[in-house]
């Protein structure tokens, strides 16, 4: 018989046995909501995993897991860290999503949390922190399973934006909010959960928009996930060709780019969803000519999730969420309500349109966003100040190309040391994606009187340094 | 799988051919006979990331015809490595 792992909690069953309990001291969710234990959970490669194996799995890992309160998972298989963050769920303990590996970022996070563990499919962990290796053969059975209901104000995972400091700055994602945002989205999306559909994600799962639509989307709306992480254009053909079956397609704008010039064929795509920057709506035209499917955007950010949607094609306005509510004061956006509870500012420029539209104007000054993954500038520059020789310095965001995106680039006062030095040292501390290129080594920074570096004096050296460095090369 | 997926626009590649290629697709501030063949190109060394490598993929896929998958991981151990895996799959 088919039974929830926590009886007191009213909640919704697969298979026949549904029942429910009066009473319930605190709202329980469910883990997944597939409509058969034989329904699919994973597919990597020619390997297909059933619910019943995923919850085979996740019950195996989740006994032998050390008793600590915070899992780090880095597993680099998408199935694995469906397993290894529903094991934690399972056994009461919140997962930590960094989205940067860099080592002085991770050694950061145990330092914090110096009751975590690692739970990866990999070796490259640091050495300084227990691990427990994650993985997807367990198959024994039981005869009786349960669909873990959870509680909905359990903290799930700790996911992290990089604070102006520079040192992250932690936000909570309860379970009932993590499953009321996956709700979100499919009402916007217009999901029907009675179709089976498989998830193949371009971006990585500890990410809040990996978590949301490849992790979150599918448990919730009854759909399995391709457990890889395809990003080059014939890696993502192939693992499409594999699946046999209708495909969301979860990406974005600099992945998607790619995937149109190549004209790469995309067999079983049923819908792309795009976020992490905005889309050009003649590429999002393109892509769907390609392939002839919609082509959806979110907008969202880490401490909340998904904000608003639209088909880019169609719209240039966003809609908000149904259930989100957004206000303005002064330059200020906010929003709350829903999955995103509590007010939250969020740090784009936007304007409301309408009670439910609203026009994205572009990131706040401060804030730099490059293939999804988001620090401010205070940030970077706090990390290129702690590195020994370094007597100035400043990143710089250089007005973007025709392509619609631009490389970070820095000027640094370090008399006697080389950029490779300043390189070598910045990998340590901050995300690859954010390494400027080039660095440039100067004299000194045109700091105005009271010290400060305004936008447009840094605009003309940074035009100036480069026009030189173009004229010494010749 | 078609490995060429149009003729490559002049003969083999060369080391020096394919640095000049890299250094202009990411745009960066090196001469590419800077560039040491043996350097790694991602991780140490040149320190490019996912974003770079999907960028290099889709010149060298255009230039040479020749398409690479991640499995091909080695090949982008150096510009050396990858200059013969080019070849490799140019001539097969």
């Amino acid at each position: 018989m088919i039974s929830t792992a926590t009886p007191s909690a009213e909640t919704r069953f697969i298979g026949k046995h549904s029942r429910s309990c009066s009473s319930p001291i605190a709202e329980a969710l469910p883990l997944l909501t597939h409509h058969s234990f034989e329904d699919i959970v994973a597919s990597r490669g020619g390997d297909i995993f059933s619910v019943r194996d995923f919850l085979a799995s996740v019950a195996s890992l989740a006994v032998s897991l050390p008793a600590r309160r915070y899992a780090l998972n880095l597993c680099a298989d998408r199935y694995h860290f469906l397993i290894a963050f529903a094991a934690a769920l399972v056994a009461r303990q919140a997962s930590l999503l960094p989205t940067c590996r860099a080592p002085q970022v991770l050694a950061q996070l145990i330092r914090r949390y110096p009751d975590a563990y690692v739970l990866s499919d990999h070796d490259d962990i640091p050495s300084d922190i227990p691990a427990h290796p994650v993985s997807s053969r367990c198959r024994t059975f039981h005869r009786r399973m349960d669909i873990p209901a959870l509680p909905s104000g359990q903290t799930a995972a700790l996911v992290f934006t990089s604070g102006t400091s520079g040192s992250p700055c932690a936000h909570e994602k309860t379970w009932g909010s993590l499953v009321r945002g996956a709700q979100a989205l499919k009402r916007q999306l217009s999901i029907r959960t009675e179709c089976s559909r498989m998830v193949v994600g371009t971006v990585p799962a500890q990410h809040m928009y990996g978590l949301e639509t490849t992790i979150m989307l599918p448990l919730q709306s009854g759909w399995g996930i391709h457990a890889g992480h395809p990003i080059l254009p014939a890696d993502l053909r192939e693992a499409m060709e594999n699946l046999r079956c209708p495909v969301w397609l979860m990406t974005t704008p600099v992945h998607l780019r790619a995937y149109v010039g190549q004209q790469t064929r995309l067999p079983g795509l049923t819908g792309i969803i795009s976020a992490t920057m905005p889309l050009a709506r003649s590429l999002a035209a393109k892509a769907e000519t390609l392939w002839r499917v919609p082509v959806d955007e979110i907008y969202g950010c880490t401490e909340g999730g998904v904000i608003g949607w639209r088909r880019t094609t169609a719209a240039h306005a966003w809609t908000v969420c149904s259930g989100l509510r957004m206000w303005q004061a002064g330059d200020a956006t906010w929003v709350s309500g829903g999955h995103v509870g509590k007010p939250l500012q969020l740090a784009d420029r936007i304007t409301i349109d309408s009670p439910t539209q609203f026009i994205l104007h572009g990131p706040g000054n401060d804030l730099v966003k490059v293939a999804g993954k988001r620090t401010s500038l205070a940030a970077l520059n706090a990390a290129l100040a702690t590195i020994e020789g370094v007597v100035d310095g400043t990143f710089y965001r250089p007005r973007l190309d025709s392509k619609g995106h631009s490389r970070l680039t820095a000027f640094v006062v370090a008399p006697g040391i080389r950029t490779s030095t300043i390189q070598a040292e910045l990998r340590k501390r901050i995300d690859p994606l954010f390494l400027p290129r080039p660095l440039h080594l100067v004299e000194a920074l045109p700091r105005n009187l009271t010290g400060k570096l305004p936008r447009e004096r840094l605009e003309t050296f940074a035009n100036e340094v480069v026009l030189r460095d173009r004229q010494r090369r010749g | 799988m078609p490995t060429h997926m149009k003729p490559p626009v002049s003969g083999a590649a060369s080391e020096q051919e394919l640095a000049a290629l890299i250094v202009k697709t990411l745009h960066l501030e090196v001469a590419p006979d800077e560039l040491d063949p043996t350097t790694s190109l991602f991780g140490e060394g040149l320190g490019l990331d996912s974003i770079d490598m999907l960028e290099i993929v889709l010149s060298i896929s255009k230039r040479y015809g020749v398409e690479l998958r991640s499995e091909d991981r080695a090949a982008f151990a150096s510009l050396r490595a990858l200059t013969a895996h080019i070849n490799r799959r140019y001539t097969t």
